[in-house]
């Protein structure tokens, strides 16, 4: 399965197919419902219905995971990180910086999985700074937040025309644009988000 | 499968199955999430979040004609919390804190750059 390129590509795809396929609709296996003659049969149904009895497993839902592993290294590779350090070491041994310890760099993978259709969406980095917005994100999607939300409150491209927008009308456009951000001070939220999206580019 | 922890309880041992493997650089911590059908017993909504360190419990298939398991696969961590519409926004707050924080196998972001632009501000933390 392909990797999407940016963090903000992933939550959108993933809200994309939240609303294709609402989570509201599932898969129920009926078991010996008393309000029905035929003991099992597969039907779709809303959540409202509530006197159908679910005893199955089989709900429509995509499940996202999210991955956080450190690589396994093989002796060799071990050796040859050891060396690396040690000669950093020496290096920084004169200047008044400590040497961190280097360890192997964990990796964040994020996937998003559509059981029935077998739909998969994935998002790998090794950011520390990713992660915090990553995982609001993911509580967006776990609220059901549209892709409207979504791409608004992201440094993404659509988003620092929307941040340009509101610094010239100040105030509310603004405002709206920064759906996770503090009301307060639209103005300058706008303006350190853009200043984010600048220093990675 | 173990019953589900309530908030607290989640995020102490998630920290601590972070911070275990952040420590030995080594291994891997998987968190899911997936919504949850709605039952009688509760109309709304509600998110179920599993956190596991993939310690599989099953025997190692190469090490099975040999008859010993080479790891010690019983200690795994399974740990679950179901979290209801309402307390999303919360709960979620909380749990980006908490990746953020112990999620530090991760490349930092690189602020060597920035303090020498800065100068003086990044001389008065330090002192």
């Amino acid at each position: 399965m392909p990797y999407l390129p940016t963090s903000q590509a992933y939550l959108e795809q993933s809200a994309l197919l939240l609303e294709a396929y609402p989570e509201t609709v599932r898969l129920f296996t009926l078991q010996s419902d008393s309000t029905r003659p035929t003991p099992r049969q597969t039907i779709f149904t809303y959540r409202t219905s509530h006197n159908i009895k679910t005893k199955s497993n089989l709900t429509t839902t995509q499940r996202i995971t999210t991955k956080y592993s450190f690589p396994t290294e093989r002796p060799a590779q071990q050796l040859k990180r050891k060396k690396s350090q040690a000669k950093k070491e020496e290096k920084q041994s004169n200047s008044t910086e400590q040497p961190e310890p280097t360890a192997p760099v964990a990796s964040l993978v994020l996937k998003t999985y559509h059981a029935p259709t077998g739909i998969c969406l994935k998002y790998q980095t090794n950011k520390l700074q990713e992660v915090g917005r990553l995982m609001t994100g993911l509580g967006k999607l776990a609220g059901g937040a549209d892709v409207a939300s979504l791409g608004l409150s992201g440094p993404g491209v659509a988003g620092d025309v929307e941040m340009a927008d509101g610094e010239d009308t100040a105030g509310v456009v603004a405002q709206g644009a920064g759906a996770a951000a503090t009301p307060a001070g639209g103005k300058t939220g706008g303006k350190g988000k853009k200043k984010g999206g600048k220093g990675k580019r | 499968m173990a019953p589900h922890l309530s908030h607290e309880d989640f995020f102490s041992a998630l920290t601590t199955l972070l911070e275990k493997t952040t420590g030995k650089a080594q291994g891997t911590v998987l968190l899911t999430q997936k919504p949850l059908p709605a039952s009688e017993a509760n109309a709304s909504p509600s998110v179920l979040i599993r956190a596991t360190d993939a310690n599989s419990n099953a025997p190692n298939p190469k090490s099975a004609d040999k008859g010993k398991i080479t790891k010690d696969k019983s200690t795994k961590v399974k740990i679950g919390t179901v979290v209801k519409s309402e307390e999303l926004e919360e709960f979620y707050t909380r749990y980006a804190e908490i990746c953020k924080t112990r999620m530090t196998g991760l490349k930092k972001r690189d602020r060597k750059r920035k303090a020498k632009a800065k100068g003086g501000a990044a001389k008065t933390t330090k002192a």
